[in-house]
């Protein structure tokens, strides 16, 4: 039997106690030093690897996340557009609602709703044209009020439209009653379409922010129709009566819906308003 | 000649509308945009061949008699007047048509707010002064249709474009 030479013994040995020692735990440390090395080779190259399959597989994805895009943006479309309406009829069901309070506080009169569809082209008119006409019973005359108060009168009529004059038109003349001061006075529009309460005493006490309602004298509105406030008033030491200007109720720049009250017939006192008498021939 | 007064009645018809419905809801101050003298000021521009400015003025009149609650023929006579200096600047200049437009729409917008503001005056009884009704009324009147101008020019040049036979075929 050959006996091993020693420099095969020697390498044996140390590589038996290179053994030992691992399974000891005593090369654990420097194990870890050179086993990093090849482990971030690894990471790098499974890294490099994933992006070249992402890049080739990258066409298929592309049109799936554009495709589900647009389904995304026709959806967000959808639904803005059923906000929007949502919003309006909200608006809208906010707007009738309060139509709906005028008309519970004065249940005295009948009522025809409208749609403002129109305004006169002129600007020296303060006229609107809306949706109701003699085909509804719609007659001249009769009054118009807005969600917040008085807004005029009908002025003529066809079947299916009817012209409004506003309160504001400077021919618009509303006989009117200031309360708590419960004075009469004459309201009058004006090209501006300011409102200007005239024919008030003297002796009156109106003050900024007193209503004004309409009194029902001389037969053109029913009485206690709200038109405004006292926005100002002026006392002239020679003048006859005083003067005041009324900040209207209704918002006649917005005006959309308005009631139509049906069963309110103008009257016309022209007849009874006794004419000068002429000298004797 | 058909298809010049249809063209040009249409085209009257739809600026009432536009009017009524929605520039007579924009206010500079308590002035407004007039579409219809601003389309009739484009109109005779491309069209004074088949019927003179002041034909077309009164067509445009009696549209916004129809829409209108001024007493009964004050648009014609406003309308008819802006026709008349329209016809009597054609018959000197023809050429170039963006200084006509102007000179139409300003005159234009003077004698159809001065005769409708008269004619209140006389028919309703209404009264305001006279530096009251150019400040509040007129001047911002006749900016808003100023500015309006260049883009009726271009709208309406193409419906005359379109309705009218070319220049060639007229003559």
């Amino acid at each position: 039997m050959k006996r091993p030479s020693l420099p095969r013994l020697a390498i044996g040995l140390m590589m038996a106690g290179l053994v030992l020692l691992a399974l000891g735990g005593y090369l654990t440390p420097w194990l870890g030093r050179l086993v990093q090395p090849v482990l971030q080779a690894q990471t790098a190259v499974v890294r490099y690897a994933r992006a070249v399959a992402d890049y080739l597989a990258a066409p298929t994805d592309v049109e799936t996340l554009r495709r589900r895009n647009r389904e995304l943006e026709a959806q967000v479309a959808q639904l803005q557009t059923q906000l929007a309406i949502l919003q309006q009829q909200v608006a809208e069901l906010e707007l009738y609602a309060a139509l709906l309070d005028l008309a519970r506080a004065h249940p005295e009169h009948e009522y025809k709703t409208a749609q403002v569809i129109g305004r006169d082209p002129s600007p020296f008119m303060h006229y609107i044209i809306i949706n109701v006409g003699s085909d509804d019973d719609i007659r001249p005359g009769m009054p118009v009020v807005s969600a917040q108060g008085l807004a005029g009168q009908v002025d003529a009529v066809i079947p299916r439209a009817a012209r409004v004059r506003l309160i504001t038109d400077p021919a618009s003349k509303v006989n009117v009653r200031v309360t708590p001061a419960n004075v009469d006075a004459l309201l009058v529009g004006s090209v501006t379409g300011d409102l200007q309460l005239r024919m008030v005493p003297l002796d009156a006490k109106i003050n900024v922010g007193d209503l004004v309602v309409t009194s029902g004298l001389g037969g053109q509105y029913p009485p206690n129709l709200l038109v405004g406030q006292i926005a100002s008033t002026q006392r002239l030491a020679h003048a006859l009566f005083q003067e005041a200007t009324v900040q209207p109720a209704t918002d006649f720049a917005n005006l959309k819906v308005v009631l139509v009250i049906t069963n309110f017939r103008p009257v016309d006192i022209t007849p009874l308003i006794p004419t000068p008498i002429g000298p004797a021939p | 000649m058909f298809r010049a007064f249809a063209g040009g009645v249409l085209l009257f018809i739809f600026a009432g509308v536009l009017q009524s419905a929605l520039l007579s809801q924009w206010h500079l101050l308590h002035g407004t945009a007039d579409a219809v003298l601003l389309a009739w000021a484009v109109w005779v521009l491309y069209e004074h061949r088949y019927a003179p400015p002041w034909a077309w003025a009164l067509v445009a009149g009696a549209v916004v008699e129809v829409y209108s609650a001024l007493p009964v023929g004050i648009p014609l006579l406003g309308y008819g007047l802006a026709g008349v200096a329209a016809h009597y600047i054609l018959q000197r200049i023809e050429e170039p048509r963006i200084p006509l437009l102007f000179a139409f729409v300003g005159i234009g917008t003077i004698l159809v707010q001065g005769v409708a503001f008269l004619g209140r005056w006389a028919f309703d009884g209404v009264s305001a002064p006279i530096s009251l009704v150019l400040v509040q009324v007129i001047l911002p009147s006749m900016l808003l249709n100023t500015l309006l101008a260049l883009p009726f020019y271009a709208i309406v040049g193409e419906w005359a474009d379109w309705t009218l036979p070319p220049r060639e075929l007229i003559a």
